[in-house]
């Protein structure tokens, strides 16, 4: 599509996409995890596949260790990493349930996957092996890395901060502010705090500071709802990215929006069009040009027919992603 | 010192930076002062009793606290020196007490004189008209209930995700499960794949059931779910989960800071995704004190909630008591749990599988189990009584509580019939557990 910023991959996975994330380095290579238990690495760029591999059932989260590994996990329980280059892959290790995040630390140099065997599992990506398994309260729902801490979303809406240097204990304990089960956490990449999302299309925007000044800063705000009929339908808010220079963040909700907020300014910034149905995932590249949007349904109302499960790569600008 | 005058009218510039006597117990309302410019204004006025005013009378004023007073607004007992009207300045005349609302501190220039009688009926005024503008704490219930219902009201119309936890304030309101999309997607491949996709819609429509009423129950409110909410609200009951915390189990109470405000309140629901039957594991991990594992002594599972009022540090918290649900739950019978400080609250003991479905959480301590681990503390009575007839309802009365701690067990001679048998039997049967500890000679190990 010439002249337009936003265009469908070719290739899509076959069936829902669980997780998009992009190459640390470049915003030509975008990693996708499907329920169709393939992940698949795209040449952003060039709109083409570049590579393929399996898991014996749906994948629910991959990253990145490094522009040539990638690690993903799922309802297999099996952690595996591949290696883009020579198109290997190789499993690490397992969880005793299915493993529902996957994320890179880069400055303890861990990765750290959450199951719903209620523990965080942290693995040592050189050689690849397991470095400590810490249980969490719950199963684990969503987790994020902010420098050197890891916050852990689990059911039951409660939210717990690591130090990955030091396990031992949890450095903080707490419970989301929001009512509702809890869909997605991200952390700022200024590490000042994170930004959480609940089913209930409300989103919350948090600090890890425990002091008073800095907790009587957070708040939290409505979004992805829709008034229909005079009726107001509540969607959940699936998906959240940061842009990793101006610190603004998108959402991606059931209701198909993807928004654009300024947590500072406390404003959106900007609303795409509506996709052809739920948002399911949500990446901004490293440079924050680029924005990959998994439209795919999440059967939240069973199997029913939908539109095709697509992933959009859109070039975002200025205008659309810094504060005013 | 001289004694300041602005003080004691309670209108000094400078505070506590003020040059002169600020006498304690005349005016500790008065406001503090510009503090910038030593004007030395207040110097300037001899350092003499105004107006004749009875210096006696200082000490009993009632002042206005300006430092409340907004703007312009300021209060100024003009009678404070009789006759002298240079005080009449900002707005001296339209004080009356039913003026701009919320504004407690204003004084009828009018009443305001010496004499003690009046000087109460100022306090009156302001007291009356404090409590208008403010919540009695009913009523903040009141309007969490309120909440609550309007919450229910939305939930059911908004096409919202039901498989959801819920909670107001920082108690979670039991009755409601989390599952995530991804959680029941797995269910229904799993079921798909081995043909039984009506017993997964099956479970889902008893998931969507079970969460219909228990949203009805929430909306029309009626009295066993309001006692049973305001209980909730008000002791915010932590709800860990059966499992133990932590990798080494040791420690999260070593850094204080883990705790928000209150120390725990994060309740959280331990429910299982699958539908099928499950088991907990042993319940666990107190906090702010090395884990304690409490010996199950043969009991395969407990669910055990804190009793009301935990303080915030230091006591055992068990998993929620939710109400029974189909899916298979297996309870055996509740344990008792030791906490390491006695002081700190007890333990309830409540195994939610069992008869009732209400939500109220405190339980009670348990005899049987306890005797193993000496030195217990019972925690308050039960709310509903777990064990079909027999007298549970005593296990916490303070008799059998001193018997127990004194010996940890029991003659042969002392034990009915009824209870030698249990203690015989390999497992305790549901509504028989005998509240004696077991004769010295039964221990087999």
């Amino acid at each position: 599509m010439t002249g337009s910023n936003e265009y469908k991959l070719n290739q899509g996975p076959e069936d829902s996409i669980s997780a998009v994330k992009f190459s640390p380095s470049t915003a030509q290579f975008l990693l996708v995890s499907s329920w169709d238990s393939t992940v698949r690495l795209y040449d952003v760029g060039g709109n083409s596949m570049r590579m393929k591999y399996q898991h014996s059932a749906p994948v629910l989260d991959c990253a990145f260790y490094d522009p040539t590994h990638s690690w993903s996990g799922g309802l297999d329980t099996q952690l595996k990493t591949h290696d883009l280059n020579t198109d290997q892959d190789t499993i690490v290790g397992t969880h005793d349930a299915p493993i529902r995040c996957v994320e890179y630390c880069p400055e303890v140099n861990v990765m750290v996957t959450g199951s719903w065997d209620r523990s965080v599992r942290l693995w040592d990506p050189r050689t690849p092996c397991n470095a400590g398994t810490f249980s969490q309260p719950e199963k684990v729902y969503t987790l994020s890395v902010a420098g050197d801490r890891v916050i852990v979303g689990t059911a039951g809406r409660r939210v717990l901060v690591w130090d990955l240097r030091n396990m031992g204990y949890v450095q903080q304990r707490r419970e989301s502010s929001l009512k509702y089960q809890t869909r997605c956490i991200r952390a700022f990449p200024n590490k000042q705090g994170y930004v959480l999302s609940s089913i209930e299309g409300r989103v919350a925007v948090e600090y890890l500071d425990p002091s008073q000044e800095v907790q009587k800063k957070k708040y939290a705000f409505k979004c992805h709802r829709l008034k229909e009929n005079g009726i107001e339908q509540v969607y959940p808010v699936n998906a959240i990215s940061f842009h990793s220079v101006h610190n603004t963040f998108a959402t991606g909700g059931s209701d198909g929006f993807v928004n654009i907020w300024d947590p500072f300014n406390k404003k959106r910034l900007c609303q795409f069009h509506r996709y052809p149905t739920s948002i399911a995932s949500l990446a901004f590249s490293n440079d924050g040009s680029t924005l990959a949007i998994a439209s795919s349904y999440m059967q939240e109302q069973g199997d029913i027919s939908h539109p095709e499960d697509a992933i959009f790569i859109r070039q975002v600008t200025d205008a659309e992603t810094k504060p005013k | 010192m001289v004694v300041c005058n602005f003080f004691m009218q309670g209108r000094c510039r400078y505070g506590d930076k003020c040059w002169n006597e600020h006498p304690s117990g005349g005016n500790a309302s008065s406001g503090g002062g510009g503090g910038g410019s030593r004007g030395g204004y207040n110097n300037s006025r001899p350092p003499s009793n105004r107006g004749g005013a009875g210096g006696g009378g200082f000490g009993n004023r009632v002042w206005v606290n300006p430092s409340q007073r907004s703007g312009g607004n300021y209060v100024q007992p003009s009678s404070f020196s009789r006759g002298g009207d240079d005080w009449g300045g900002g707005g001296g005349n339209n004080w009356n007490t039913g003026e701009s609302g919320g504004g407690r501190d204003n004084v009828k220039s009018t009443e305001f004189s010496f004499s003690s009688q009046n000087r109460f009926t100022a306090l009156n005024n302001a007291s009356t008209f404090d409590k208008a503008g403010r919540d009695r704490p009913g009523d903040e219930n009141e309007k969490h209930l309120e909440t609550i219902q309007n919450d229910m009201e939305i939930w059911e119309t908004s096409g919202q995700w039901v498989f959801s936890c819920y909670s107001v304030l920082k108690a979670t309101i039991s009755g409601f499960r989390d599952h995530s999309p991804e959680e029941l997607r797995l269910e229904y491949y799993n079921n798909k794949d081995s043909g039984d996709l009506q017993g997964y819609a099956n479970g889902i429509i008893q998931l969507i059931n079970q969460w219909r009423s228990r949203v009805q129950e929430l909306k029309t409110m009626n009295a066993t779910t309001r006692v049973a909410m305001l209980a909730e609200l008000n002791n915010p009951v932590p709800q860990a989960t059966s499992e133990g915390f932590g990798s080494s189990g040791t420690g999260f109470g070593s850094s204080t800071t883990s705790f928000g405000a209150g120390g725990f309140g994060a309740p959280a629901q331990p429910q299982p995704s699958s539908a099928s039957g499950f088991s907990f594991a042993v319940p666990s991990a107190e906090f702010g004190s090395s884990a304690t594992q409490a010996a199950p002594t043969g009991f395969g599972v407990a669910a055990a909630t804190a009793v009301a009022t935990p303080p915030p540090s230091g006591f055992g918290s068990f998993p929620a008591s939710s109400p029974p649900s189909a899916s298979g739950f297996s309870f055996a019978a509740p344990v008792a749990e030791a906490t390491k400080a006695p002081s700190t609250s007890g333990f309830g003991g409540s195994a939610s599988g069992f008869s009732f479905s209400s939500t109220a959480n405190s339980g009670g301590g348990f005899g049987a189990a306890a005797p193993s681990t000496g030195g217990n503390d019972f925690g308050q009575t039960s709310v509903s009584s777990l064990f079909g007839g027999s007298a549970t309802g005593t296990v916490a009365g303070t008799g059998s509580a001193g018997e127990l701690t004194d010996s940890l067990f029991t003659s042969q001679s002392e034990l009915t019939p009824e209870e030698l048998s249990e203690f015989g039997a390999k497992r305790f049967s549901l509504g028989q557990i005998p509240l004696k500890p077991p004769p010295a000679n039964m221990l087999v190990i």
